[in-house]
């Protein structure tokens, strides 16, 4: 069976700099892959073209697929109702508008493949957020707030849930929390492509991952194999880290 | 002409300028667009009008919704060719495209329309009414009637609405209502379009008052931009108060001082509320 998600010798360029380079990945129905390497390796620049969204002005070549259907032609904004569904780093949320706001206004079309999450299934997964439901996003802490990005997220249907690092600025405590849930999301059938700086913790809740370095896959494997290559626990788990 | 009258003289000419700028505040805070052309869409809202109820005979009230549809099509046409600029949010080059469609827009309707000034007959410049000895007419009590109900509708439909919603998540962020599913292009038409109707609108019910030229229209939009800018930008209450209160600083100071002082007495009062509160009316 093929994958439900297939990169496939994807490049990304910014002018004339390679950010990604014959790149292949997949995630299949059920599976949660995560993707880590060092700051600058291109894993924004990765998911952010899988997604066919960015703040920049790339050049994508290479195929993705999404259940066998190539849409590296589609812009951003179908690929989200297809079920492509992106939570971007950095600022995923509109600030100006409240918690409730947010989440009502992803609306997936009648016929999307992926499962729907209405908005008390959010706040389901969420509780917290269900407090907070009327207050203006830009009075969230950093938690709530990517708690809302995938709240919004989960609220187009997605059939791939692309998440670009939802720990970071979290603490150590909390970024095992947001990843418990992201795993408890795909043990109920979600497929997930996590970008996680902290190989140690994407190790806890990923079943493959992917290394990238210098916007080429370095290595890739189940996270037990992962965890025990020596180069990655030389590179990534020795010593220090949560 | 009595207090009461200068007052409903005032408001009727405030509610003008708040019909005009009702839509050039959405389209500024959503799209951070600057519409030089603005002034046009009320000139053709008004001359369309016009040549509907004299060359096809039609009653005032029906030529007015021919008027809007016309110039929602030309508004169509015109988003569509600021696309891509708008998606690229290149404000400077926005300006001066519709600087350019302002004059064009002014060129066609000169040919289209003739040089001369036009009257357009409207049943309720005709309806003489007075109150505690104001006299007024019924245009006066529609355009400020005509501007309340479209500032009510606009606030709900901003507020309470997901059109509303998926406005002012583009106003905020077009890339980021892009992962939201929505398509930032199809937004800035609609909110564009909404904008030129509320123009041709202004034009269509405000233009009976005075005889109207296909030169008209820059000074609406010069106005319309103060009005904006003093409300604060994307303050769609204080866009109508202000609207209001510059009407009826017009009309007083009209009674005073020559009226020609009148448009630069309000860049003063522009001036002055600027440096003591730079964000205008806007509450912080
Ligand atoms: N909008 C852009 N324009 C030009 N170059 C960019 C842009 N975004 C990223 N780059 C470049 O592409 C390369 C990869 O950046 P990217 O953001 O994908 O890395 P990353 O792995 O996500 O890093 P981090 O861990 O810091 O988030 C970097 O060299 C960066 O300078
Ligand atoms: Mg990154």
């Amino acid at each position: 069976m093929s994958a439900l998600l297939q990169v496939a010798d994807l490049r990304v360029g910014y002018g004339h700099s390679v950010a990604v380079d014959r790149v292949d990945l997949d995630v299949r129905e059920g599976e949660l892959v995560a993707v880590a390497g060092a700051n600058g390796a291109g894993k924004s620049t990765l998911v952010n073209a899988v997604a066919g969204w960015s703040r920049g002005r790339p050049t994508v070549t290479g195929a993705v697929r999404l259940a066998g259907r190539d849409v590296v032609r589609i812009p951003a904004h179908r690929r989200t109702g297809l079920g492509l569904v992106l939570v971007p780093e950095g600022k995923g949320v509109f600030d100006g508008m409240t918690v409730d706001e947010n989440l009502r206004l992803v609306r997936p079309a009648k016929d999307a493949p992926g499962r729907r999450y209405g908005i008390d299934d959010v706040y389901g997964v969420f509780p917290q957020l269900r407090d907070r439901a009327t207050a203006r996003c830009s009075t969230l802490s950093g938690g709530e707030r990517q708690m809302v990005a995938i709240g919004r997220a989960l609220r187009a249907a997605p059939r791939v849930l692309i998440l670009d690092e939802p720990s970071v600025g979290l603490a150590p405590r909390l970024v095992m929390q947001v990843l418990e849930h992201i795993r408890r999301l795909v043990d109920d059938g979600l497929s997930v492509l996590l970008v996680e700086q902290n190989v140690r913790a994407a190790l806890e809740v990923a079943d493959r991952l992917y290394l990238l370095d210098q916007g080429r896959v370095s290595g890739s494997g189940s996270a037990a194999e992962m965890r025990d290559d020596e180069r990655v626990a030389r590179a990534y788990l020795g010593g220090l880290g949560a | 002409m009595n207090v009461v009258s200068q007052l409903v003289n005032g408001l009727a000419l405030g509610a003008g300028y708040a019909l005009l700028a009702v839509g050039w505040t959405v389209l500024l805070s959503a799209a951070r667009l600057v519409n030089f052309a603005h002034g046009q869409l009320y000139m053709l809202g008004a001359f369309v009008t016009w040549f509907a109820t004299t060359r096809f005979g039609l009653p005032y009230l029906v030529a007015i919704p021919v008027a809007l549809v016309a110039v929602a099509a030309l508004a169509v046409v015109l988003q569509l060719l600021m696309t891509r600029l708008t998606l690229d949010q290149n404000i400077v080059s926005l300006m001066l495209v519709t600087l350019a469609f302002g004059y064009l827009l002014q060129g066609g309707a000169g040919l289209i329309f003739g040089g001369d000034p036009q009257i357009i007959d409207s049943p309720f410049q005709r309806q003489d009414l007075s109150l505690g000895g104001a006299r007024f007419t019924g245009q006066d009590v529609v355009i400020i009637v005509l501007a309340l109900v479209l500032y009510a509708v606009a606030f709900y439909v901003l507020g309470r609405t997901n059109v509303g919603r998926m406005v002012r998540g583009v106003a905020e962020d077009p890339k980021l209502a892009q992962l939201y599913g929505i398509d930032a292009g199809r937004v800035y038409l609609v909110v564009f379009v909404f904008s030129a109707v509320c123009a041709a609108l202004a034009g269509a019910v405000v233009a009976p008052r005075s005889p109207i030229l296909t030169s008209i229209g820059f000074e609406e939009v010069i106005i319309t931009f103060l009005v904006v800018v003093l409300a604060g930008i994307g303050n769609l209450i204080g866009g109508l108060v202000v609207g209001m209160g510059l009407g009826l600083f017009t009309a007083v100071f009209g009674t005073y001082f020559p009226p020609a002082y009148s448009t630069a007495a309000a860049f003063v009062l522009l001036l002055v509320v600027l440096v003591v509160r730079p964000q205008g009316l806007k509450a912080r």
